[in-house]
């Protein structure tokens, strides 16, 4: 026990020592967080506003009234007329000639919600229904006038049997100084608290899309927690190159208490990096870390189990350093990549997806996600924690059989 | 004298290449044992046995009344090794490594930091004690290397080729550290091919080459094996049967074409030696005279030079 503490603090202190590794084992997983987090979303948590660019080619007043209510829809209005040069628009609203007049006279309209190809398929479904919802209040509110002048008895509109005579458009021809008011009525109406509200929500599980930071934060974590484990196994190498692990092979310390130590060494400097950027999601990306950062702890220390087992592993079954590196950069890359740290798995196909739970990186975004985005507790992460468990042991117990004091 | 080490038919092969054959041998306590031969003569492998780093194929080892092959660990306790290479971390001070290395034997707290400064006056080291191994002269990083494997106050300290590659100051230095290790009652180990540091060091030296202890004794006993005699190598342009017709009565070494080696009395007999050939006709191109010597010894018993 004496050897594995010498030999884990020694490791633990070389690494802390060691500026490159300092700025990748805490500085770098920040700029990931900051960029991935930015680029997904932020930390609003909310849906971001996507752009409409509208052309409007009606001279009318019902066609300021819709982009009004579009505008209510989260989205920034860009108007075709004022585009900046060069920018080509994402998703446009046309709005045809007459668009005013044709809706008073009760004429079928025509608008065209064109979208480029490379634009989000997702956000233009969303603006088709932000275009039905504006034009649904605008026409509701047309009607509820419609029906005031025909109680009132105005002759250019009224019922007759089950139809309906005459139209807006025939009022404000027939009477003149009418238009003002239709347009003073319809404005006062529009921004009159809507009196039915829909609210929908889904049935059974859902399945919630972690973004922005909430994203961004567990990736990085895990990519950087697996690269600092799997670049350590260059030390083993070096070790066995420099003669050291030679000569701690001839100290009283056996072949169990070197794997023990370096592995246990390669863990805490782990903790110190699970730590900090818990610490720095938490209170500087504000990102919920769920109601069991405990659990959270513990699944990313499994996690660097697992990946300082595999780091043993290659040290033990490479002989250069140099070897050591690239296949940690390989190995590291595609894990994160297919493992959901770069990208929420939720948004992968279903067979990425069986992938990703092939790999110790699935399994821990997983399990993550869980914990801080899906509010479940330490319970739902045991599964996790044993799979990643045996993901470590069989990688140990393979290493530790193939180590060698000698080159 | 108490037997310290005893090594019985060690053998050890690697695929074909057999490295050690059937060397056997004992080290009494106090003693200097040296194991001179050249490189790959099986000398580092002898002391990765020793120390039990590689499992023999067959053979025995027993140290201070200890068999290897079932109390490793209790022997590696007192067993200090100082390898062929600088085997320590660069960037950690010559004091953290021995605290380090101090600490995998189990010594702790303030015996393992008295043990440390004590270490590090043995070798001339206080002063640079604080500072990184990386920034350390090749002398003294030899020194800290030794220091390393001494740290534990071993009783049995095996050093394998230590002067390797340093200057003659620093050379001085580790030897004389080691002479004082054995006056202490400490058994030490000594590998390596300088026939001089063998000569002025070792107690009792083996003679190693291709895996085999080709001769072991006290300087004295080694040179008696070559009769004391001096030994004369003739090299130039005669055959073999040539050089028998002239030299009948001399006594060969080695004789071939174009190359002889007679032992004489003494060097003033060289003259005559040259006089009966030059006599007869023949073309000599070089003489080499060695005294009765290590090197002599080494090149009787293993049939070659120590630098071939």
């Amino acid at each position: 026990m004496h050897a594995i503490w010498r030999i884990a603090s020694c490791d633990f202190r070389l690494t802390m020592r060691e500026k490159s590794a300092v700025l990748w084992i805490f500085l770098m997983p920040l700029a990931f967080m900051t960029f991935f987090g930015l680029s997904f979303g932020g930390s609003s948590g909310q849906t971001p506003k996507a752009t409409l660019t509208v052309e409007n080619n009606d001279d009318g007043y019902l066609s300021g009234d819709l982009i009004s209510l579009l505008a209510g829809e989260n989205y920034y209005i860009q108007m075709s007329d004022t585009l900046p040069e060069g920018r080509d628009p994402v998703r446009t609203l046309i709005i045809p000639e007459r668009f005013t007049d044709d809706v008073l006279g009760r004429e079928k309209v025509e608008l065209a919600l064109v979208r480029d190809r490379g634009s989000n398929r997702n956000a233009g479904e969303a603006a088709s229904a932000a275009v039905i919802r504006s034009i649904a209040r605008l026409i509701s509110g047309l009607i509820e006038i419609e029906n005031g002048l025909v109680n009132e008895g105005s002759g250019s509109i009224a019922v007759r049997g089950d139809s309906l005579y005459g139209s807006l458009l025939l009022v404000t021809r027939e009477q003149p100084g009418m238009a003002a008011v239709l347009e003073e009525r319809i404005d006062t109406m529009l921004v009159r608290p809507a009196n039915i509200t829909v609210v929908s929500e889904r049935a059974g599980k859902g399945v919630e899309i972690p973004r922005g930071f909430q994203s961004s934060v567990p990736g990085s974590l895990v990519m950087f927690v697996l690269m600092t484990m799997l670049f350590s196994g260059s030390v083993l190498t070096a070790e066995r190159k420099d003669g050291v692990l030679r000569r701690i092979g001839m100290s009283p310390a056996g072949k169990g208490d070197v794997v023990a130590g370096k592995l246990i060494g390669r863990i805490f400097v782990a903790a110190a990096q699970i730590i900090f950027l818990l610490a720095v999601g938490k209170f500087l990306f504000r990102i919920s870390l769920g109601s069991s950062p405990g659990g959270l702890f513990f699944l990313m220390l499994t996690f660097a189990f697992a990946m300082g087992s595999l780091s043993i592993l290659f040290g033990a079954f490479l002989s250069d350093p140099d070897q050591v590196t690239t296949i940690g950069v390989i190995t590291s890359l595609a894990m994160s990549a297919l493992g959901g740290c770069w990208w929420p798995l939720e948004v992968v196909s279903a067979p990425m997806r069986m992938v990703a739970y092939c790999l110790p990186t699935g399994w821990t975004i997983n399990g993550i996600h869980r914990l801080i985005s899906f509010g479940m507790g330490t319970s739902a992460v045991l599964p996790h924690i044993a799979v990643l468990f045996l993901f470590g042991l069989v990688f140990l117990v393979l290493g530790a059989r193939r180590l060698k004091w000698d080159v | 004298m108490t037997e310290m080490i005893t090594v019985k038919e060690l053998n050890k092969s690697f695929g074909e290449v057999r490295a050690v054959r059937g060397i056997s041998f004992s080290v009494a306590q106090g003693e200097i044992f040296g194991f001179l031969g050249p490189n790959g003569a099986g000398k580092t492998t002898t002391i990765s046995m020793l120390s039990g780093l590689l499992r023999p194929d067959s053979g025995s080892i027993t140290i201070d009344g200890m068999d290897m092959a079932s109390r490793g660990r209790d022997i590696r306790r007192i067993m200090g090794v100082i390898p062929q290479e600088i085997a320590l971390y660069d960037e950690l001070s010559g004091r953290d490594n021995l605290l380090f290395w101090g600490g995998l034997y189990g010594l702790a707290g303030g015996d393992l930091r008295d043990q440390v400064d004590r270490a590090l006056e043995l070798v001339e080291l206080t002063d640079r004690a604080k500072d990184a191994v990386r920034t350390y002269s090749g002398g003294m990083k030899r020194r800290i290397n030794l220091c390393a494997g001494l740290v534990h106050s071993p009783k049995i300290i095996l050093l394998d080729e230590p002067t390797l590659g340093i200057d003659p100051q620093a050379r001085i230095r580790i030897l004389e550290v080691v002479k004082g290790l054995a006056s202490e009652g400490r058994t030490v180990i000594y590998t390596t091919h300088y026939l001089e540091e063998a000569e002025q060091l070792c107690d009792r030296i083996a003679i190693i080459d291709e895996g085999t202890v080709h001769a072991s004794g006290t300087l004295a006993e080694l040179v008696e094996l070559v009769g004391g005699k001096v030994m004369v190598s003739v090299t130039g342009d005669f055959s073999a049967d040539e050089a028998k017709q002239v030299l009948g009565e001399a006594e060969f070494d080695h004789i071939s074409d174009g190359e002889l080696r007679v032992k004489l009395l003494d060097r003033d007999q060289t003259g005559r030696l040259l006089g009966g050939l030059f006599s007869a006709g023949l073309h000599v191109d070089g003489v080499a005279i060695r005294e009765p010597s290590l090197e002599s010894v080494f090149l009787q018993v293993t049939g070659r030079e120590l630098r071939d």
